[in-house]
């Protein structure tokens, strides 16, 4: 998916364009009555050696804007971005399976439908939540694999 | 596996049926389940990182992208979204609903709600490890602004935009991330319930946390309502689990110096 800055046309930082508006000022014509050489000539080139470095700069990349123009995220692009951070088919199989939270009610789920209860235990709080060694061991995708899970979910 | 449910099939056919009567006595006292509070709002998150081909376009994370070790074994799980939970009690998702709406009329985010995003929901750890990084930001800058969208006898639409700029210091690295924000919120006025949040944090991380990925990447984070949550989408918020009193009412931001 290509993100595109909207502000803008194609991949130049928005910022690039306050700038140039900025320095548009100090485009005078030359030889005007009452206007110095340091107003007259020096100002004005010294302010488009500037603006040509920065779209130098820019075009290769090197004063990129870090934070992104919320112009970005539109309502035209949300659907797309969202889809695109959200699991694809195949992935976080872990999030297949009914978990439970309470042992108490696990138990009783196992008993009614006759079914073994695979427990998984975290060291501080529920490896559904941020526990890293949990998160490591019991969610990866190699042992998730489309043939476990099923035998999880109906075994 | 297979082991496990020979163990099982092997147990006499008494103690497989269906429907037997268990009784385990009362659930230990010491450590209960938190549920979350009454009113609470509970949106699920997602965080996902990326990086750019050479020619702009975002892609996911490849195998190469980590660095060696914990990074470049665990590539595939770290390649998938990691997971984590938002909690916005009922008195903080009120204030995001103007008392007297206009069409086109915006105000500040509730600072509580913007501590929280920042303190917790924003971190770059998620799917990596169990720390919270950002506990202590001091940051650049942190704004969100509620704007009215549409207004009806029925339902309210507002959007929600800002930018954050967060960083803090390890081991004599910048962990970063500043993303733009953009939200929808649709509140139905008849049954004064919110019925829609999407919630979409975007933007350009420096140094993932525990040292998996140098330099810069990109972190999309996406939260969305939950209105009835399964079992599972009721464990608690990372950053809940350290003091759910201090996540529901976080510390007020103070702003990095210059």
């Amino acid at each position: 998916m290509k993100l595109v800055n909207r502000q803008s046309s194609g991949n130049v930082p928005s910022r690039l364009y306050h700038k140039a508006s900025a320095a548009r000022p100090l485009h005078l014509k030359t030889g005007q009555a009452g206007r110095s050489f340091t107003t007259t000539r020096l100002i004005p080139a010294l302010a488009l050696c500037t603006l040509t470095v920065w779209v130098i700069t820019c075009t290769l990349g090197i004063c990129e804007d870090k934070r992104v123009s919320p112009a970005e995220l539109s309502w035209q692009t949300f659907d797309q971005l969202h889809r695109f951070i959200k699991p694809q088919p195949g992935e976080c199989r872990f999030w297949e399976v009914e978990w439970e939270l309470d042992v108490a009610a696990a138990r009783a789920r196992a008993a009614k439908e006759a079914k073994p209860l695979p427990v998984l235990s975290g060291h501080r709080g529920s490896p559904l939540g941020n526990c890293r060694w949990s998160v490591a061991a019991a969610r990866d995708p190699e042992v998730w694999s489309e043939t476990f899970t099923r035998l999880i979910r109906e075994r | 596996m297979k082991k496990i449910l020979a163990a099982w099939e092997a147990l006499p056919e008494e103690e497989r049926k269906p429907g037997r009567k268990v009784d385990y006595g009362p659930p230990g006292p010491n450590r209960p389940l938190v549920r979350p509070p009454e009113g609470t709002l509970i949106l699920a998150g997602q965080f996902r990182r990326f990086m750019r081909n050479p020619d702009g376009t975002l892609r996911y994370t490849e195998q190469a992208d980590y660095n060696p070790g914990e990074g470049q074994n665990g590539w595939q799980r770290l390649r998938e979204p990691a997971q984590d939970m938002m909690w916005i009690p009922k008195k903080e998702w009120r204030a995001l609903i103007p008392e007297s709406p206009q069409k086109g009329q915006s105000m500040l985010a509730p600072p509580s709600f913007v501590a929280r995003l920042a303190r917790y929901q924003l971190d770059p750890e998620r799917g990596l490890g169990e720390s919270v990084k950002f506990l202590n930001v001091q940051p650049r800058l942190a704004e969100l602004t509620i704007t009215v969208d549409e207004v009806s006898e029925k339902e309210l639409r507002l959007r929600l935009t800002g930018q954050f700029d967060l960083a803090v210091r390890e081991a004599n690295k910048e962990i970063a991330y500043a993303p733009a924000i953009l939200g929808y919120v649709t509140y139905d006025r008849q049954a004064r319930r919110i019925t829609h949040f999407d919630l979409l944090a975007f933007g350009e991380a420096n140094n993932s946390p525990r040292g998996l990925i140098t330099g810069k990447y990109w972190l999309r984070i996406v939260y969305e309502l939950v209105e009835k949550p399964t079992e599972a989408q009721l464990v608690w918020p990372r950053g809940a689990r350290d003091g759910l009193a201090q996540y529901l009412d976080p510390r007020p931001l103070v702003k990095a110096s210059k």
